[in-house]
């Protein structure tokens, strides 16, 4: 099976769920020892057996399913790497299992560019786009940085905050993501990785920025 | 470029003005004629256009000289005369000139261009102080908010046309106790409170 960015990911724990929680997998990166495997947020492939604090979770619990539709969900094809999440990051490393290939083309993005870096001056100026599974393609504006936004995490009873978030507003009626996006990649024009998608407010939505993940994972986009 | 014109055919015409003289001083006078003769096409061209220097500058008209009356006449023809002058400077000296003026226009440009940057930078640099005053103040309190509850974080708002403040976003209404402390803390201008609808959240579905 081919495991692409754009396609839903759960944690086989959770595979039974009448109601699937899924998020998506954003794209490709770099890993320490060169190897192409794919990020997305953590909170997406967690499961209520791993714990927050993980770096290389358990393997027995790491292992992932991937679904095109959102209905027909495949068996294990890939397993988390390495996951990370703190005060400035949410984020898991995936790579397939070894029947598995990974395809690295976002669907109707195309591929990745590396990263950009954005700054406050650009709010109001660089358009991005993304690609999750609940709502697909997106437009958006680049709308400066939120310093701390928090969200309740499954199993915590109180808020976990995330620094320096990027904002997007919408630049259209359609949401620029809704739940299920959650790990999509955030790419300007240039198809350059500006973040990948962790939150929203229901008006705007926030993403972990592109060098914070670089530098927190040791991986470089691609 | 018309009395330049009549000047050197006429210039042709006469043998003694042709050719270049071998002396000095024989070039000289040659050169002298051939300036006379300039400045007479060029006063005979203004004198007939109507070319006054004076409304040239003031209306950028013609005047019809035939028409003109009294003392208007002599202040016009003193005018053709200095048109006339001007005009038998040549094409290649008003090419250059207008290069000149054209140089000097740019630089100008390039000049209110620069002081425009410097200001947008001066202007970037002063927003990003203030929000990083503003993000400091907050973060002293943010152990505290966090206890709050319903706290769900900050941002600040507002850019190089826009005042900053401070926008605390909550999934619920704060209690008077802290609004009270907050307001005293930031100002009543500094601070807005956004109260977040129940699509806020992880982006998990």
């Amino acid at each position: 099976m081919i495991i692409s960015p754009g396609q839903h990911i759960i944690n086989i724990a959770d595979i039974n769920a009448v109601k699937k929680p899924f998020g998506t997998i954003g794209g490709p990166v770099k890993n320490m020892e060169g190897e192409t495997v794919l990020l997305t947020c953590y909170h997406c492939v967690f499961s209520p057996k791993l714990s927050w604090n993980d770096v290389i979770p358990a393997q027995a619990f790491s292992g992932l399913c991937v679904s095109d539709n959102g209905t027909a969900y495949s068996g294990k094809v890939a397993t988390i790497e390495e996951v990370r999440r703190d005060d400035r990051i949410d984020a898991a490393l995936i790579k397939g299992t070894d029947t598995n290939t990974i395809h690295t083309e976002i669907p109707e993005l195309g591929n990745t560019m590396g990263k950009c870096l954005l700054s406050q001056a650009d709010k109001g100026k660089v358009f991005v786009r993304k690609y999750g599974a609940a709502t697909q393609s997106t437009f958006g504006i680049f709308d400066g940085f939120i310093p701390s936004f928090g969200a309740l995490y499954f199993g915590e009873n109180s808020f976990h905050f995330l620094g320096d978030l990027i904002k997007v507003r919408s630049s259209g009626d359609k949401p620029f993501a809704t739940p299920g996006d959650s790990g999509s990649f955030v790419l300007n024009t240039n198809n350059q990785v500006a973040g990948i998608i962790v939150m929203t407010d229901g008006n705007t939505t926030y993403a972990i920025q592109s060098e914070i993940i670089e530098s927190r994972l040791n991986i470089t986009f691609i | 470029m018309i009395a330049e014109r009549i000047a050197n055919l006429w210039k042709l015409y006469e043998p003694k003005l042709r050719l270049k003289k071998r002396l000095a001083a024989d070039e000289k006078v040659r050169e002298r004629k051939i300036m006379w003769r300039t400045l007479v096409c060029g006063w005979l061209v203004s004198l007939l256009s109507g070319a006054d220097l004076f409304q040239l500058l003031k209306n950028g008209t013609l005047i019809n000289i035939f028409s003109a009356t009294g003392p208007e006449i002599a202040r016009s023809l003193f005018g053709i005369f200095l048109t006339g002058i001007f005009v038998s400077l040549g094409s290649k000296f008003w090419h250059d000139m207008l290069d000149i003026v054209l140089q000097f226009a740019n630089l100008k440009k390039f000049q209110a261009d620069q002081v425009g940057q410097v200001s947008m930078q001066q202007a970037n640099i002063l927003a990003d102080e203030e929000r990083t005053r503003l993000i400091n103040k907050t973060e002293n309190i943010v152990p505290a908010l966090k206890k709050n509850a319903g706290y769900a974080g900050y941002d600040i708002e507002g850019d190089i046309a826009t005042p900053h403040s401070v926008v605390l976003k909550y999934i619920q209404q704060p209690n008077k106790d802290t609004m009270t402390f907050l307001q005293n803390y930031f100002g009543d201008d500094k601070l807005r409170i956004d109260i977040l609808t129940s699509k806020s959240g992880l982006l998990k579905k």
